[in-house]
């Protein structure tokens, strides 16, 4: 916006033009010439320089030092006395407590991951999404079959099939290990095929998995089952 | 995981902190030796980008340390943090030592750290391929995954994890 649009005189547009441009210009120079005339020291840019330099370099090994205190206290003291005697301790039946602990943090991770496999399984169900494999084997190549059907209310997107072969089998010149099925609508059944190429590898041991995107967002991923065998170990 | 067993374990991962006092204690002599004494334009820049990267470098620091087990050994690790920095950064310490080190070479100034500096990245990058190694071992698909789903150093966005997990950002 100019000053024109106000429907003042040009000529005292100019002279409030040209009173704004100096009062601007002014202040500019009373703010910033000490600063400049400052910086033009090289023996302060180098003073300044320096301090930045070594402020960052000791405040960055203080803060790697106060992390790793406990760490370094641990490595000074050696390991606490407490642990110690709790590893040479013998229980009962003979078995060292370090034995016995580490089995009880085994079990505890088992027992962990069951419950986060039968967490899974929950959810998986809940999606009412169902996964069916076939194999077929196609001369000397075999056909995998991933059929997915979407009994839930609600459409699933970014449907994904992702293989783990075996060793000994691998994917056909052309033929992806992973495929995109996008969205699938509720009720629909979409299927994703694969051409493998069996070298002595056990067709069984074919894995893998479907992830999808819920109607919630949320991510799903269901194993795929054992592959229904048509045409193989009958010859 | 249990705060007790949690507190049950030894911080005993004196690794990084060995390698951290090898790199930096030959980076700092080597700076203090080294250090340019120009004050020019470039100097501005190469100054201001390495105040970055030590911001970058505590940054990460303090995020790591937010979890206990990034003092614990990964052999007597009883679970790995997956959350936090972690979430999309699996070595966020091997990370914020290399920043460091870019860091150092942009405060010196100097060519001297232009061929040190690679040989320390590539130790951290040792270091967390060869820690990468053991959970993988101890872990197994959970840390496969995991793995699938962050980078080693660089941080993403969550889409992009997301994206990278599912297979949909390959072609």
């Amino acid at each position: 916006m100019t000053l024109e649009t106000f429907f003042i005189e040009p000529k005292t547009v100019m002279m409030l033009q040209g009173d704004i441009g100096t009062d601007i210009s002014n202040f500019l120079h009373l703010l910033l010439d000490p600063l400049l005339f400052a910086i033009q020291d090289e023996e302060l840019r180098r003073i300044i320089f320096s301090t930045i330099i070594w402020s960052c370099l000791i405040i960055c090994g203080l803060v790697f030092v106060v992390y790793e205190v406990p760490t370094v206290l641990t490595l000074i003291s050696g390991p606490q006395s407490q642990s110690f005697t709790k590893q040479n301790r013998e229980t009962k039946d003979g078995r060292a407590e370090a034995a016995t602990a580490s089995a009880s943090r085994h079990q505890l991770s088992l027992a962990k991951s069951q419950e986060e496999r039968e967490k899974r399984e929950a959810a998986v169900k809940q999606t009412g999404v169902t996964v069916a494999t076939k194999l077929v084997k196609d001369r000397e190549l075999l056909r995998l079959s991933v059929k997915i059907k979407n009994a839930s209310n609600s459409h699933i997107n970014m449907v994904v099939v992702d293989l783990n072969l075996p060793s000994g089998i691998d994917a056909e010149v052309g033929s992806f290990r992973m495929q995109r099925l996008g969205t699938i609508n509720a009720g629909e059944v979409k299927t994703a095929d694969f051409i493998l190429r069996p070298m002595g590898g056990d067709p069984a041991d074919i894995g893998g998995y479907v992830e999808f995107l819920g109607a919630s967002y949320e991510v799903s991923k269901i194993p795929l089952p054992v592959p229904e065998m048509e045409g193989l170990y009958s010859e | 995981m249990s705060e007790n067993e949690l507190s049950n374990e030894v911080e005993n991962n004196f690794y990084p902190l060995i390698i951290a006092l090898l790199n930096f204690s030959v980076l700092l002599l080597l700076a203090m030796e080294n250090m340019s004494n120009a004050v020019e334009l470039w100097d501005f820049i190469f100054v201001g980008a390495g105040v970055y990267f030590s911001v970058k470098f505590i940054r990460l620091i303090r995020a790591a340390h937010e979890f206990r087990e990034t003092r614990v050994s990964v052999q007597t690790r009883s679970s790995f943090p997956t959350e936090g920095v972690y979430a999309s950064i699996r070595n966020p310490v091997g990370a914020a030592c290399i920043y460091m080190n870019i860091a150092y070479v942009c405060f010196t100034r100097s060519f001297v750290l232009v061929p040190i500096v690679p040989v320390f990245i590539a130790l951290w990058y040792i270091f967390a391929a060869y820690e990468e190694k053991i959970l993988l071992q101890r872990f197994g698909d959970e840390y496969r995954e995991y793995m699938r789903a962050t980078s080693m150093f660089r941080g993403s966005g969550f889409d992009q994890q997301r994206l990278a997990s599912s297979g949909y950002d390959m072609y």
